[in-house]
């Protein structure tokens, strides 16, 4: 059995009988990449689980008018992406308030983080991407690990596809030479 | 995309090249997922959506109860006022809050609009600026009650002030007349001229008070005295000493003091203005019974004991007056009167300690003075 095209999904869902089977569709479908996309950025899970909610949420109600001028794919990247993005604008206020040092929280949490199981060298790998930009490490994330196209990340970042190369390759020099200064002072201490 | 182009290598993208530590470490991640949350969560997600729902459906079931809305004018009146007194209460200086008259308009506002759709008129539909002005409506209110309550402590007076106000004011009244008196009646120049006037007046009453040309030598006397009272004094003290030994010693010697010779002798250690003024040449009116009770005469006919110490006439009156009438002093040739020659001791030590005050406030040598005093003798 073919599966259905995100079209399909989209016209079983403005059908008020098929709505709640096609809304469950297009959730198998994309909750594993969206739960990733906003997983690398966010690095908890309990905070990955209620962005995608959220984003999910906005789908139901937003996906009646959705107008399929852009593929649903790309729109609910973007979705997800600008509610991650609100969801770190938010926490890094609390954390500014509580803490004062976003980096401090975020390797307690890949610490203390029941769901990280990365290894000493994982773990330099994840607070290397941190200290990146916001939209480099989007871009970053979305290259590297979802091994995306550049056109794609151009539709859902809304950028060019050339300031998308820059970025990722600004992050990669970025991310290597954290891990080798990291590296080095482990040696040397 | 040709601007990034001119700056990213061909091979942008070669980790190996550019980034072989993160190369090594691969593409894992190490986040790991609750077992079978990707497959409770479509689930999951339908759950939360049909409570959402329901909520959306219960919020779309809310009605108001019929009148409400005309019920909810009354009440929106009731709570104005009772907010305006409870300001009023508050002497109006409470802080209604920000954005506490946007957000009544707005309440107000809407007001309007439902009633516009269940047909009524705007009765609350509120002049241009209502709200700008209001404060200071509100304020200007609060000061003339307070005003109005505070009326008889502002202009309350004291007992008997409009009694005593009749009298106070006449007397300054008086005060400033006299004051605007004073400072008017002063013609200009009066006193940056008074003291050349004076002086001026001065010399014309001298001048017109001047003696004949045969009286006696007019001497500020005041003057010298003011000036030099405590030399005088002293050099006075001195000579009386002097004259008193001389004296003493040609009594001893002869016990007879003829007018001639001892008289006249005094008179040469006396002050000028005695000799001016005295004739030498004359003798005083002597009146036998004060010689009879040791007295001596003065030079203005003044009986005087000679029994008590007796100042010299200059510490007495220093200034030899104008008016002294030469009748009023009067010698004759008449034969020597009997002089009692003996000094009382109170005089003797008056004149001692006068000279000793003379000598110490000259800081003269008693010790040369004496040889010079012997060397004379």
């Amino acid at each position: 059995m073919n599966e259905p095209t995100d079209k399909e999904l989209l016209e079983r869902f403005r059908d008020e009988k098929t709505r709640n089977a096609a809304f469950g569709q297009i959730i198998q479908r994309y909750q594993r990449k969206l739960y990733w996309h906003i997983r690398r950025m966010l690095v908890d899970h309990d905070d990955t689980d209620d962005v995608l909610q959220n984003v999910f949420i906005k789908m139901w109600k937003g996906l009646e008018s959705f107008k399929e001028d852009s593929q649903l794919y790309t729109w609910l990247y973007r979705v997800a992406t600008n509610e991650t993005l609100t969801f770190i604008k938010q926490r890094k206020a609390e954390l500014f308030v509580r803490y004062g040092d976003v980096e401090y929280n975020i390797e307690s949490k890949l610490t203390d983080d029941n769901y990280f199981r990365g290894d000493e060298i994982q773990k330099k790998l994840q607070l290397a991407i941190q200290t990146l930009p916001e939209k480099q490490r989007l871009v970053f994330n979305m290259k590297y690990f979802e091994e995306m196209k550049y056109e794609d990340m151009s539709a859902v970042l809304d950028t060019s596809v050339g300031a998308l190369k820059a970025s990722y390759h600004h992050a990669v020099k970025k991310i290597e030479e954290y891990i080798r200064n990291s590296n080095e002072a482990n040696m040397q201490a | 995309m040709n601007e990034y182009n001119d700056i990213l290598p061909d091979d942008f993208e070669n980790l190996e090249k550019y980034a072989p530590t993160l190369l090594a470490i691969g593409r894992r991640d190490g986040f790991v997922v609750p077992e079978n949350y990707f497959e409770e969560l479509p689930a999951h997600l339908q759950a939360l959506l049909t409570v959402t729902q329901a909520a959306r459906d219960k919020f779309a079931g809310m009605y108001a109860e019929e009148n409400y809305f005309t019920e909810l004018q009354q009440i929106v009146e009731i709570l104005i006022v009772i907010d305006k007194a409870a300001r009023d209460k508050n002497a109006g200086l409470t802080d209604p809050g920000e954005n506490y008259f946007e957000e009544l308009t707005a309440k107000l506002e809407a007001l309007n609009r439902l009633n516009a759709i269940a047909g009524d008129k705007k009765p609350y539909e509120l002049p241009a600026a209502y709200f700008n002005q209001l404060n200071d409506e509100l304020l200007t209110k609060l000061a003339l009650d307070n005003l109005k309550q505070e009326k008889e402590n502002l202009f309350a007076v004291p007992d008997g002030y409009f009694d005593q106000l009749a009298g106070k004011m006449q007397s300054f009244a008086a005060l400033e007349q006299m004051k605007q008196g004073d400072e008017t009646d002063v013609p200009a120049d009066y006193f940056s001229t008074f003291a050349s006037r004076v002086q001026e007046r001065i010399a014309a009453e001298e001048k017109k008070d001047a003696p004949a040309p045969k009286a006696g030598k007019v001497i500020s006397f005041s003057v010298h005295f003011s000036k030099n009272v405590r030399t005088y004094s002293a050099a006075a003290a001195l000579l009386l000493v002097l004259g008193a030994g001389y004296v003493w010693y040609n009594a001893a010697t002869n016990g007879v003091i003829t007018p001639g010779n001892n008289i006249a002798k005094n008179d040469t250690s006396n002050t000028k203005q005695q000799q001016q003024v005295i004739d030498t040449n004359t003798t005083p009116e002597v009146n036998p019974k004060n010689i009879a009770n040791n007295t001596t005469i003065t030079p203005n006919n003044t009986p005087v004991d000679t029994t008590k110490p007796q100042q010299p006439d200059l510490q007495q009156n220093p200034v030899v007056q104008n008016d002294v009438k030469k009748d009023s002093v009067k010698t004759n040739n008449e034969p020597q009167y009997a002089v009692n020659t003996e000094m009382p001791a109170e005089f003797d030590a008056e004149l001692q300690q006068a000279a000793i005050d003379y000598l110490m406030a000259n800081e003269a040598d008693l010790g040369e003075l004496l040889d010079e005093i012997g060397s004379k003798k």
